[in-house]
């Protein structure tokens, strides 16, 4: 072993003879325990427990929020304001059919009561809904969210359009737009299927009417922007309805 | 990933041309092979500082655990700011410090005043004759270092056993080089005293 050059004081001798009597070696265990130890450092560090559990946790807690969210939404559907574009094109292309079926009937068509307060507009609504609801037989109402057919695109056959009178529930609102969508019946379908193809007519028939009327508020409200919404979605649910005198103005 | 050939090219390498610096940064980066190789570099020079420091085998198999194990515990934070012996010696020296502190107050004394306590010899209880199986000279050659005073029996083995210089030692010792420089003189002139007849 050559010594360092430096200032250090050295006795080459004594190194030498020290050299020669060199102690034992460590022994082989505690390098086998050092060289464990300097293994074992190289290791990463367990997780404590909860850091573990940190995503089965969330993700669990995810799937929940998200199943209350959808069991909550079921139960509680949010409220539409307005008929769909959709559902307002499904409303009787019938509805032509229902009034010429209104007219063929000879029993006078009950007057309409409803809940909203009377104006000039309304009354000729009224007197207007009477001219064009002359229906026969008298015949359940049946409210506006009745379920659509599915073949509701289908136009009404004759037998359809000799519907009796539809009654107007007092307490329908004019503010909630006549949802239409039930089918017409079709030549195919069996004779016990047109009574209820009828009432639906009725209801489709009166949920014009009432959509007209409804129209009429919002204009003489001055909601003249709403009222132009409306009277666009009456247009295209009911494309071929006569248009009132007052409303042929309308964009 | 290396493949064997490059494995061995770079197990080579590290043999003969990496410093010890390099070995311990390669080592806190990850490599428990660098460290293998610092451990067979060191293994004996510390064992035997160690050995002849405290004279009993068992003691300085349990500081040169402490001391590795320390050295281990440190390779994270590992910076070669110093040699890496300066740095390893260091750790032994306070290492021994620690163990005087608790053990041999007479020999913690002779860190404390080098001018007064380094012309003193060694207090009786430092005596390192235990084992049977050396041979007389190596015992002549221990009981010659026992004799010394802890500070001056320090600098011999790390410069004869540790193989530091001058500077080294004054850096793991925190000691200016004057002062080690009078504590070797000290201790080859009593060692040569001692041994003379095997000189």
């Amino acid at each position: 072993m050559t010594l360092p050059d430096d200032d250090l004081p050295r006795d080459p001798a004594l190194s030498a003879l020290y050299r020669e009597q060199l102690p034992a070696e460590p022994p082989s265990a505690l390098d086998a325990v050092i060289r464990a130890a300097a293994s074992k450092a190289l290791r990463p560090l367990p997780r404590p427990w909860w850091q573990r559990l940190q995503a089965p946790v969330a993700l669990a807690a995810t799937v929940m929020l998200a199943v209350m969210l959808t069991l909550t939404m079921e139960h509680n559907p949010p409220e539409t304001q307005a008929p769909t574009p959709q559902a307002a094109s499904q409303a009787p292309a019938a509805e032509p059919e229902a009034r010429e079926k209104a007219r063929a009937d000879a029993a006078p068509a009950p007057v309409r009561q409803t809940a909203t307060p009377t104006s000039p507009g309304q009354a000729s609504a009224k007197k207007e809904a009477a001219v064009q609801h002359k229906a026969g037989a008298a015949s359940a109402y049946r409210p506006a969210t009745a379920q659509p057919d599915s073949d509701s695109a289908t136009p009404m056959t004759e037998q359809a359009r000799t519907s009796g009178i539809i009654d107007a529930s007092p307490q329908k609102s004019l503010a909630a737009p006549p949802l239409p969508a039930s089918a017409a019946p079709t030549p195919a379908q069996a004779p016990g299927t047109a009574a209820t193809n009828r009432l639906r007519n009725e209801a489709r028939l009166q949920s014009a009417e009432e959509w007209i009327a409804l129209i009429r508020q919002l204009r003489k409200q001055g909601k003249a922007v709403e009222a132009a919404t409306q009277w666009q979605a009456f247009r295209n649910a009911y494309p071929d309805h006569p248009l009132p005198e007052d409303l042929r103005d309308s964009p | 990933m290396l493949s064997s050939a490059d494995r061995e090219d770079y197990t080579v390498r590290m043999d003969q041309g990496w410093s010890d610096e390099r070995l311990m940064l390669a080592y806190r980066d990850g490599d428990a092979e660098a460290f293998e190789r610092l451990y067979q570099r060191y293994r004996s020079k510390l064992f035997r500082h160690l050995a002849h420091q405290c004279g009993d085998a068992r003691l300085a198999e349990e500081l040169f655990q402490d001391i590795w194990l320390k050295v281990i515990a440190a390779r994270s934070t590992y910076e070669p700011l110093a040699g890496f012996a300066t740095w390893l010696f260091r750790i032994a020296h306070h290492r021994l410090l620690d163990h005087y502190r608790r053990h041999a107050r007479d020999a913690l004394a002779s860190y404390v005043d080098d001018d007064v306590l380094d012309a003193l010899p060694a207090p009786p209880d430092t005596d390192p004759a235990h084992t049977a199986e050396r041979s007389a000279i190596a015992l002549r050659i221990s009981n010659a270092l026992a004799a010394l005073p802890a500070a001056q029996r320090e600098t011999f083995l790390m410069a004869e056993a540790g193989g530091m210089t001058l500077e080294e030692i004054a850096r793991a010792t925190a000691t200016g080089r004057e002062t080690i420089k009078s504590r070797m003189r000290y201790a080859l002139g009593k060692l040569r005293l001692s041994l003379e007849d095997l000189l």
